[in-house]
């Protein structure tokens, strides 16, 4: 009983780590992802002001 | 717990060797890959499978070390050893006791080196190697304190040191992680179920093969780890 509490206690441990480390990478590209958006908007805007 | 025969423990106990040395294998076979490419890149630069990768290094080493030390102990010096233990045996017991206490005090340490960057690690450091060398010095002072105290001291040292691990974790999110800090993290994790489900719960003298289980499936998972991170650096080249 307590082999088998602890195989799959360890199993969820590593597959919640697995799961956090997709998570935080997801997170961080949609972050730069955002990031980028956001600068391409400000350089559009700077350029169209300049222009106007 | 059920008794094994003295076979199934020496099998268990050759897997995690196995498992750990493999996981050192990969661990170090990333490091020298990345040695090469920091060359020409800045030294600063984030490269996701590279970054910490040393660290990694130490820490299966360090697990590596740990696992036959402590076999080797167990079969040559403190088997058949009158108690409680005197002269050159007491000293390779608080060594022993030191190396057990160590691995949770590197853990933490490496969790701190590898998530919470270079500048504000170090106080951490000193904390750790501090709380480290306190504990492990009682025990010497307070010898002998019988197998229930030492298994508290030896399962609250864990628990606090599993707790300051996570903390540089939370510090971490937005910055990028790469492959030493899923590495790190998943050895947390590992250790974190050894704490609070493992052989501490009841007896850890006794049921020490549960934390061999849980250690087993963590360097499966970490070798695994580095097999895919030397994989990702091999098609890039």
């Amino acid at each position: 009983m307590e082999v088998a509490i602890v195989v799959l206690g360890t199993l969820l441990a590593v597959a919640v780590t697995a799961a956090t480390v997709g998570w935080q990478r997801v997170g961080r590209a949609e972050r730069n992802l955002g990031t980028r958006a956001r600068t391409v908007r400000a350089l559009a805007d700077l350029v169209a002001g300049r222009r106007g | 717990m059920l008794p094994l025969p003295r076979a199934a423990d020496v099998i268990l106990w050759g897997a995690v060797v196995a498992a750990e040395a493999v996981a050192l294998l990969g661990a170090l076979l990333l490091a020298r890959r990345c040695s090469l490419r920091r060359w020409f890149l800045h030294p600063d630069t984030f490269i996701p499978a590279c970054d910490g990768a040393h660290v990694v290094v130490m820490l299966c080493a360090y697990a590596l070390a740990d696992e036959v030390l402590l076999a080797a102990g167990h079969r040559w010096i403190f088997a058949g050893a009158p108690r409680p233990f005197a002269g050159l045996v007491r000293v390779a017991y608080h060594l022993e006791t030191a190396i057990v206490l160590g691995w949770p005090a590197v853990l933490a340490a490496a969790s701190w080196r590898v998530f919470a960057w270079k500048v504000d690690g170090r106080p951490a450091f000193l904390a750790i190697g501090a709380c480290w060398a306190v504990v492990a010095a009682g025990l010497v002072v307070r010898f002998p304190v019988g197998r229930a105290w030492t298994a508290r001291t030896l399962h609250g040292f864990e628990l606090v040191a599993v707790a300051f691990a996570l903390v540089p974790v939370a510090r971490a999110w937005r910055r990028p992680w790469g492959t030493a800090h899923a590495s790190v993290l998943l050895l947390v994790a590992v250790e974190m179920s050894v704490a609070l489900i493992g052989p501490f719960v009841r007896n850890p003298f006794a049921d020490w093969r549960l934390a061999s289980l849980a250690y087993l499936i963590g360097f499966v998972s970490l070798a695994a780890l580095q097999a895919h991170a030397v994989a990702v650096i091999e098609s890039e080249k």
